[in-house]
């Protein structure tokens, strides 16, 4: 049997460089986790429907599982594990604990990083803001008004 | 699990169109939003996927005074945030904005959603009624397409073997063309459209009330709709919803689906176009 042409790219996930020969197929979702060992990025329906595996490429929000690792080489990605600072909570993470806004918890890293883009794009974002930033991240147990309080939180700051 | 395939990064519109011609099954990559969803499915398999991102061309956006040249790898919120576009273009912000998640839309681009031909393609009717071109680069040099002669049927578009989409070219509204879109769904962010409309008004030459409406429809036949021009005026709204409706009927051929009724979609269909024709005409 053939075996898989692989491809090499170099990606800066967070703030290393992870340098891999990937298969073309491996989506950047897979990407993150099995390669870069960074879990905390999750793969809930893997269609590009509930928003969990959210992560930035080049500062704005995406879903990992619908984007192939080799499209990311030369890219930057930001992750979950990107928000906090040793064993400091970032803001938006700190909030979330604050306002209840993380109950089972899935689907928390990928709301946080739709925040961030959003955040990231405009510091004082309105609600239908806020609103509109997360409308791609499915969350079924806080009926999302703990989370919009905990990114409105960030923002009043 | 997605089936191997070749990966090709092309630098040029040229080396594109060959590796399109050279694999058996080579399918065009661009935010991949539709295409990833197929290949997880297994509803295709191809032998090549070709990444249009590498060539410089197919991230840009003009707009100027002849109209917007849209490339192929042009995102929806890119689209979306241009400033110039939102001015004198409402019908194609309302459609691009009503599209998927914002997730997606930073992916997803306006040249992928009419290549996809889905018959609820949003896109779709919005530059239709603003009579958008298609710009095709293939084998055999290239070609240009009036946009209502691109969808052959579901899922099928007038590319042959080896071409690809080069740009959309959007023609520049008469001053004081005014533009819409509506869009039933049945939750936002995460549905197709049930049916969908767009329609344009734009005056006759030194006219104050007076002009032609253009109007087209998604989601209720094989391929997005156009509704032969209808001369309308601001003063008889009425009578331009009455021969609005009647020529829509003359062409829908709705279907039962998850998302509607056949029955449901040629009732709805009818109200979204009550709807948007005062809003044009106003």
């Amino acid at each position: 049997m053939k075996t898989e042409k692989l491809f090499k790219i170099k990606v800066k996930v967070n703030s290393e460089f992870y340098e891999r020969a990937v298969p073309a197929r491996m989506t950047l979702l897979q990407f993150v986790r099995d390669e870069c060992n960074l879990t905390g990025t999750k793969e809930g329906c893997g269609i590009g429907e509930c928003g969990t595996c959210t992560v930035l490429l080049d500062g704005k929000a995406i879903n990992a599982c619908m984007m192939f690792a080799v499209e990311a080489d030369g890219h930057k990605i930001e992750t979950i594990e990107g928000e906090q600072r040793g064993e400091k909570l970032s803001d938006l993470q700190q909030a979330f604990v604050d306002n209840g806004a993380v109950q089972c918890g899935f689907c928390t890293p990928g709301m946080i990083m739709s925040a961030r883009g959003l955040l990231k794009k405009k510091s004082k974002p309105t609600d239908k803001e806020i609103i509109e930033a997360i409308s791609g991240n499915l969350c079924r147990c806080t009926g999302y008004l703990p989370i919009i309080e905990a990114i409105r939180a960030v923002a009043r700051k | 699990m997605i089936n191997e395939f070749e990966y090709c990064r092309p630098k040029s519109f040229n080396q594109a169109v060959s590796y399109l011609a050279e694999f058996k099954n080579a399918r065009v990559l661009a935010g991949g939003t539709d295409l990833i969803v197929g290949l997880r499915a297994g509803l295709e398999s191809p032998e090549a996927v070709v990444d249009i991102k590498g060539i410089s061309e197919t991230g840009s956006l003009k707009v100027n005074s002849k109209g917007i040249q849209i490339g192929p790898a042009v995102t929806l919120n890119q689209f979306i945030e241009t400033r110039a576009v939102r001015k004198n273009y409402s019908a194609l912000i309302a459609a691009a904005e009503s599209i998927a998640t914002f997730q997606l839309r930073n992916r997803a681009t306006i040249v992928g959603n009419i290549c996809n031909a889905s018959p609820a393609a949003d896109m779709a009717p919005a530059l239709l009624v603003f009579n958008a071109e298609v710009e095709i680069a293939g084998p055999e040099g290239e070609r240009k397409l009036p946009l209502s002669e691109f969808f052959k049927d579901v899922k099928k578009t007038a590319l042959k073997k080896g071409e690809l989409v080069k740009s959309i070219h959007v023609p520049a509204p008469h001053i004081g063309t005014k533009s819409g879109f509506l869009k039933q769904q049945r939750i936002k962010g995460h549905d197709l459209a049930v049916a969908s409309v767009a329609a344009a008004f734009c005056l006759a030459k030194n006219a104050k009330n007076s002009g032609t409406l253009r109007i087209a429809l998604g989601a209720v036949a094989i391929t997005p709709l156009i509704i032969p021009e209808i001369p309308a005026s601001k003063k008889e709204i009425d009578k331009a919803v009455k021969t609005a409706v009647s020529s829509a009927r003359k062409i829908i051929a709705p279907i039962d689906d998850v998302r509607s009724s056949a029955d449901y979609r040629a009732e709805i269909i009818k109200t979204l176009i009550s709807r948007l024709i005062p809003e044009v005409l106003s």
